[in-house]
């Protein structure tokens, strides 16, 4: 089924700021959570992950039957950098990091993600307050 | 609710392409489960990275997929 979210118009939100001030928040829809949260249901699944920016990196997990993940199982930076993104901060070229990142799993229920998941993801990135959002896949 | 600005990092070009996200990146050659390189490569994923992020500072086209190679 085609993705048509974007086909009229672009919702373009342009940023005036500097990346060395800017606080980032992560979405990935790569199937990502942390050790101890509930796996995503590989058949699919639109629930959300909240997973804290200062996770440990080999703490990742990862639900998703729809890419070959058996590298990014080793090294979760692949799909979710987070270890790259808090050496960005450290190397003050990113201001910060928000407390949470969110992880969503596979779906191919498009009507229901746009219509209702999108928002959510939107929600909670507004409560977390980023300057910028970085979006991962797979 | 806020607007915010975002940057896609994608290895799957025919879908974002129908979606048109407003600044994607797309680091080349790498493929699905390697958004951002290769295992265990650090710099790389780091590059792909700030690469990415720069679309902010210099963005394209609205719509468009930015591409690097990277050996």
């Amino acid at each position: 089924m085609p993705i048509e979210m974007s086909r009229y118009c672009i919702p373009y939100t342009p940023f005036r700021g500097r990346l060395e001030e800017s606080t980032l928040c992560l979405v990935s829809n790569a199937g990502v959570y942390a050790e101890g949260q509930p796996p995503f249901d590989l058949e699919g699944d639109l629930s959300l992950r909240k997973i804290p920016s200062d996770v440990h990196s080999g703490s990742l997990r990862i639900a998703h039957d729809h890419y070959n993940h058996s590298d990014a199982d080793q090294d979760a930076n692949l799909v979710f950098p987070v270890d790259r993104l808090r050496e960005l901060v450290a190397e003050k070229k990113i201001g910060a990091l928000t407390t949470e990142f969110i992880g969503k799993g596979f779906s191919t229920a498009m009507r229901e993600i746009k219509e209702r998941v999108a928002w959510e993801i939107a929600k909670e990135v507004d409560r977390l307050r980023p300057d910028i959002v970085l979006l991962t896949g797979g | 609710m806020l607007a915010y600005p975002t940057v896609l990092v994608t290895v799957n070009v025919e879908q974002t392409e129908q979606a048109r996200p407003p600044r994607a990146f797309h680091p080349e050659p790498f493929t699905l489960g390697h958004a951002f390189g290769r295992k265990g490569d650090a710099a790389l994923q780091k590059r792909i990275l700030m690469d990415a992020l720069d679309l902010f500072v210099h963005p394209q086209e609205p719509g468009t997929i930015a591409r690097k190679r990277y050996e």
